[in-house]
């Protein structure tokens, strides 16, 4: 029922969906998957970051990491962006280095995200 | 014939000549979601009847919200003036074709109605519309414009960048996210059907909850302060580490309830009680 849900036309449906993801204890690769598309995917801002949020709990898991890295790349809204950088220096990806670098030397990427990009470097290496 | 013909100059009469148009109507049977995009300031009011009703908005410098100009003889022919020279023809956009006469494209795509605004915010200042209780409401200005939205209990969803959001007497489902502009929401009472969530880059988040609220609130500013005079209760501390790292602040109001969100970069986050 999560996962039909997760694709509802209602934002605020979708947003209820990813709670609902982070009530249980084990979730399997398909719930974990459909967090992932709504994580990349996603129109809503609200929802990516709901999805963010949720998805950071399993930082044990290879196909989550892949996607905040992946999603650290891709990704524009500034609050998003910083939420997969806490993520990726929480979890020590060194792999967050070069898009993280980018990310430093790319003329829009806002100032306060710089800051944070800056802060996270300095603990990854 | 003779008798025709007076009708004719009669109701020609009847009409003021250069008086705004009629507002722009349709009717929203079947209809659950109405989807707006418009880089203006957009109002949205509520109205008792079962029809989406439309203004011109303020359309020139010196025209009120319902492009009326008549108290204003030069405004007046000066757009007189412009109609003239447009007769015959028909105003072309770039984004899209105007079936309502409004300078608006409308499109209906099952149970939802999209209407997109084709003027730049620089032909048409601001507008307002009215929709019918019991239908939910996307509202996108990605651009320039701001939304102000009154007394709407159905589900709302807003998108807007550098606009101002300001959302009173509501009771959500709410969706929003901005860039820079301030979210402003005050609730009547908070609905427990599903997630409130506010999300802003660098704007600051203002919200009025009443002091009975059940809700689960988690508010995070990763730059900015929080504030609110409700008691937040912590959470236990379970000894287990916040992996996220973030300086999220999570408490239950009344027992607990519907899920409040409220998440910015560097803007400030004000919770209040009344």
């Amino acid at each position: 029922m999560m996962l039909a849900m997760l694709d509802n036309r209602s934002v605020s449906k979708r947003i209820q969906a990813v709670s609902y993801s982070e009530d249980i204890s084990t979730p399997d690769e398909e719930v974990l998957e459909a967090l992932i598309d709504r994580l990349h995917f996603d129109g809503s801002v609200n929802v990516r970051l709901a999805a963010a949020e949720a998805l950071s709990k399993y930082s044990e898991n290879e196909k989550v990491k892949n996607a905040f890295i992946k999603s650290l790349t891709n990704e524009k809204n500034p609050n998003i962006q910083i939420t997969v950088i806490q993520f990726l220096v929480d979890i020590q990806d060194k792999r967050a280095l070069a898009p993280m670098q980018q990310l430093l030397e790319q003329t829009e990427t806002p100032d306060y995200v710089k800051e944070q990009v800056s802060a996270g470097l300095q603990q990854l290496i | 014939m003779k008798q025709i013909i007076s009708i004719i100059i009669i109701m020609l009469t009847l009409v003021p000549l250069g008086n705004a148009q009629e507002p722009f109507k349709q009717s929203l049977s079947g209809i659950k979601k109405v989807s707006l995009k418009a880089s203006t300031d957009m109002k949205v009011e509520v109205t008792q009847g079962n029809e989406l009703i439309l203004d011109w908005g303020k359309i020139c410098d010196g025209c009120d919200d319902n492009g009326n100009y008549n108290d204003l003889p030069y405004v007046r022919e000066q757009v007189e003036k412009k109609r003239n020279k447009a007769k015959g023809l028909k105003a072309i956009y770039a984004d899209g074709v105007d079936n309502t006469g409004f300078g608006m494209q409308l499109d209906r795509d099952g149970e939802v109605l999209r209407i997109k605004d084709l003027k730049p915010i620089t032909q048409r200042r601001s507008f307002t519309i009215k929709i019918p209780k019991g239908v939910s409401l996307e509202v996108d200005t990605s651009t320039l414009g701001s939304v102000d939205i009154d007394g709407f209990s159905d589900e709302l969803e807003v998108t807007s960048n550098v606009g101002h959001v300001k959302l009173v007497n509501v009771t959500g489902p709410i969706t929003a996210s901005t860039s820079t502009g301030p979210i402003d929401v005050i609730f009547t009472t908070v609905s427990q059907n599903s997630p409130i969530s506010l999300t802003t880059s660098t704007g600051d988040i203002d919200v009025t909850l009443p002091s009975n609220t059940n809700a689960n609130v988690e508010l995070r500013s990763t730059m900015g302060t929080v504030y609110s005079n409700f008691d937040l209760v912590k959470p236990r501390e379970d000894g287990l580490k916040n992996i996220t790292g973030n300086r999220k602040i999570k408490g239950t109001l009344n027992n607990g309830g519907v899920k409040v969100y409220l998440s910015s970069s560097t803007g400030d986050i004000y919770l209040r009680k009344q």
